[in-house]
């Protein structure tokens, strides 16, 4: 029985040794901006987003896995089917950057994505999802759905805002970055900061685990500050705040 | 304080290099997405200033790294000597423009029982990270846009914006989100304010004119909440911080967009024991050099213009709405920009709150530059005008022109000013003599109105104590010194 046991244990180091460095992985980065619409006001600015969250995140090592922009983002890109091409499921950090409605995140050509179509699929890869639109996490109960294993938090807002030609996004990796904070410090003070978000709104932060809301921090942030585990297994709760940026 | 701006002017029409003055804080015309406007029921368009003031923001406002240790000290940022701490120099970029594709294949959605396989074992395996390469910063081809001074302390940052003076203040150890049940509930109303108002005493900012009384903020709750994933519902919930915000106004008009408010956080310490200020944020520009009596579209107008996508400023604005948009009210106020804008301005705008029709709940606000174009003249005319017509011992004051020419000219600009003794005095030297200031204007040159001087005339120049002044100003030909249009005068009092 003892021999059994060491020959299980010598087995399974001998199996870590050799399947840590296959599963190196590093982490990746998505993005998906929308400024021309069919249905809606164009918008001036949300390829600045993009552009400021793949500078930041290139900069520091992440590789790009996907970026599309107005009619060429889909819905599949957040990840509807749970199979195949998983979209933002596939990236640790996307952001998207377009108008949205009470609920939705709206596409150029005026299909709506709703939390119901995403629900339980966020499983994989993808550990942050800031969807930078008007009133998409009103319905946050719906969009917190989409948390099941693998996401740690996902945050926007519950009210319309405003672009900030590429200000917020920054404000929010600088802290979270930069500086070391956490994920939801970094949106908190991002969004309290008059030079990174001027307008008025309510903002929101959902993470899937307390332990994320009070530990986690970006990969590869300057500090080296650890990011705190997956969800495993579900435990079918979410946390979350919401503020006023004025 | 003494602050002649005839060197601009001067320069400007002497050197023939001029420009018509630009309009201030105008965007491009955007057309507002597919929406139709509606004005709510028993809505009533307010009543409308005819002129308001202008303000820009005074060279005294520049922000430098000295003005930034200064302040830093009163932020406690100092080292272990009590001296100043050196800033740490920062910028924000203008990033890199990343073209995505311009084509894309359909991609599958449904997968092989293989790749389903595959999928489950990479949920289930963790992996490591390999090392992090040196960070490369800032990313090629990034555009420096503005200098931003940054502090650090421990737990606590400083950041100041060199561009527009805008101060973000953080203590982390009380910007907390996690707490034990209860804690928060302890910070009152109350407490906060007393707090907010003690750490604003003890960061001394200076003091400008459009600050807020601190007296009467609005208060609202960070609060934490666990909830079911399915349902929604709330399991859990305790209030994590508490948020100040001091609206400003300005000549009794509220300040919108991110210099309108003084944003204070109060958190709790992460046993609970104490309360500090756990962020700050505050625009400090010093405003001056109203342009006084600037004409303003009425509501109506500004309703019109907005129907048409005209002179919409916050054309950033996320929303997407389902109906009409109907109009329940509609104010005046000054737009104070910050972001990474310059907010050298102060924009005079019409603020309409209009709604969804076919959600009420979707609200959403349009700010219209409420700022009257000038339309271009049809003759030659010039103006002179001052800030106020009469003045105290103490006051500064501002004096402006405004001109325009038809037709390409030779010309003579003389600005004098009567004063009490009986002579005239001629700009810029203030000398009782002729001096003319001679141009060549293209034809349909519109300068101004713009102000050129700014400061307190007992003492200077030609000022002599109390009485009756004037300005004028002339346009002449500059061949035969005929006026080629009416002489302007603007006549003002100083108190005996």
């Amino acid at each position: 029985m003892l021999k059994y046991s060491l020959f299980a244990l010598l087995s399974s180091l001998t199996f870590l040794i050799f399947l840590i460095p296959l599963n190196a992985e590093i982490p990746e980065y998505s993005c998906t901006w929308i400024n021309e619409f069919d249905t809606a006001s164009d918008l001036p600015d949300c390829d600045d987003d993009t552009d400021t969250t793949i500078a930041w995140l290139a900069s520091r090592g992440y590789d790009r896995r996907f970026v599309w922009s107005d009619h060429l983002v889909w819905e599949i890109d957040f990840d509807i089917y749970n199979s195949g091409y998983e979209g933002l499921d596939e990236a640790d950090f996307h952001i998207h950057s377009g108008h949205g409605g009470v609920g939705y995140i709206l596409l150029a050509d005026g299909d709506k994505v709703y939390g119901s179509d995403v629900y339980d699929n966020w499983d994989w890869d993808s550990e942050w999802v800031f969807i930078y639109t008007c009133l998409t996490l009103s319905d946050h109960s719906s969009w917190a759905g989409a948390l099941k294993t693998g996401t740690h938090a996902l945050f926007g807002f519950v009210t319309t805002c405003q672009g900030t030609y590429g200000a917020l996004p920054d404000g929010f990796f600088r802290r979270a970055i930069d500086w070391g904070w956490t994920p939801v410090q970094a949106y908190y003070g991002a969004t309290r900061d008059n030079s990174c978000y001027p307008g008025n709104a309510t903002a929101i932060f959902i993470t899937d685990t307390l332990n994320q809301w009070y530990n986690d921090h970006m990969w590869y942030n300057d500090l080296g500050r650890s990011t705190a585990n997956d969800e495993y297994s579900d435990d079918s709760t979410y946390w979350y705040a919401t503020w006023n940026t004025y | 304080m003494r602050k002649i701006e005839f060197t601009v002017l001067f320069a400007l029409i002497s050197s023939l290099l001029l420009l018509p003055f630009s309009s201030i804080g105008t965007s491009a015309d955007v057309r507002i997405g597919p929406y139709k406007f509606e004005l709510g029921r028993g809505f009533k368009f307010p009543s409308a200033p005819d002129s308001v003031a202008v303000f820009s923001v005074s060279e005294k406002s520049a922000v430098n790294e000295e003005w930034a240790m200064e302040v830093a000290k009163n932020f406690g940022f100092v080292n272990e000597d009590g001296g100043a701490l050196k800033p740490i120099i920062d910028y924000y970029y203008k990033m890199p423009h990343f073209n995505p594709p311009s084509q894309r294949e359909q991609e599958k959605g449904n997968q092989t029982e293989q790749e389903q396989v595959d999928d489950e074992n990479r949920n289930d395996q963790g992996y490591e990270l390999p090392n992090q390469p040196d960070p490369v910063w800032p990313p090629k081809g990034a555009e420096e846009m503005l200098k931003l001074y940054t502090f650090q302390l421990g737990n606590k940052f400083l950041k100041i914006n060199e561009n527009n003076g805008a101060i973000y203040y953080s203590n982390n150890n009380y910007m907390n989100f996690a707490l034990e049940e209860g804690v928060g509930e302890k910070l009152s109303d109350d407490v906060a304010h007393e707090i907010a108002y003690a750490f604003m005493k003890n960061v001394d900012l200076p003091a400008v004119q459009w600050d807020p009384t601190y007296s009467e903020p609005l208060f609202s709750d960070v609060e934490v909440y666990q909830a079911d994933r399915k349902s929604g519902e709330i399991l859990n919930s305790y209030i994590c911080m508490k948020e100040l915000t001091f609206a400003r106004q300005l000549y009794d008009n509220p300040v919108v967009g991110g210099g309108g408010a003084v944003r204070i956080a109060v958190g709790v310490s992460p046993k609970g024991g104490d309360y500090a200020v756990s962020s700050f944020s505050r625009l400090a520009r010093i405003l001056e050099n109203p342009e006084i009596a600037q004409a303003v579209y009425t509501p109506s107008e500004a309703y019109s213009m907005l129907q048409e996508g005209e002179g919409f400023i916050n054309n950033t604005l996320r929303f997407h709405a389902e109906g009409n948009l109907v109009i329940k009210n509609a104010y005046f106020a000054y737009y104070a920009p910050t972001g990474y804008q310059n907010a050298d301005y102060l924009t005079p705008v019409w603020v309409f709150t209009a709604y969804d029709s076919e959600d009420p709940s979707n609200e959403m606000e349009f700010f219209i530059n409420a700022k009257k174009e000038q339309s271009q003249p049809d003759e030659t005319f010039v103006r002179i005008y001052t800030d106020k017509a009469y003045y105290t011992p103490n006051d500064d004051q501002q004096v402006g022109i405004e001109l325009y020419c038809d037709q390409a000219e030779n010309v003579v600009l003389y600005i004098g000013l009567y004063a009490p003794d009986g002579y005239f005095y001629s700009f810029p030297f203030w000398t009782p003599s002729f001096f003319p200031i001679v141009a060549n204007l293209p034809a349909g040159f519109h300068l101004g109105p713009i102000n050129f001087l700014d400061y307190n005339p007992i003492g200077e120049g030609p000022y002599n104590g109390g009485g009756h002044y004037a300005y004028f100003a002339m346009l002449m030909d500059k061949a035969t010194y005929e006026l080629i249009c009416p002489i302007s005068v603007a006549e003002f009092d100083i108190e005996e």
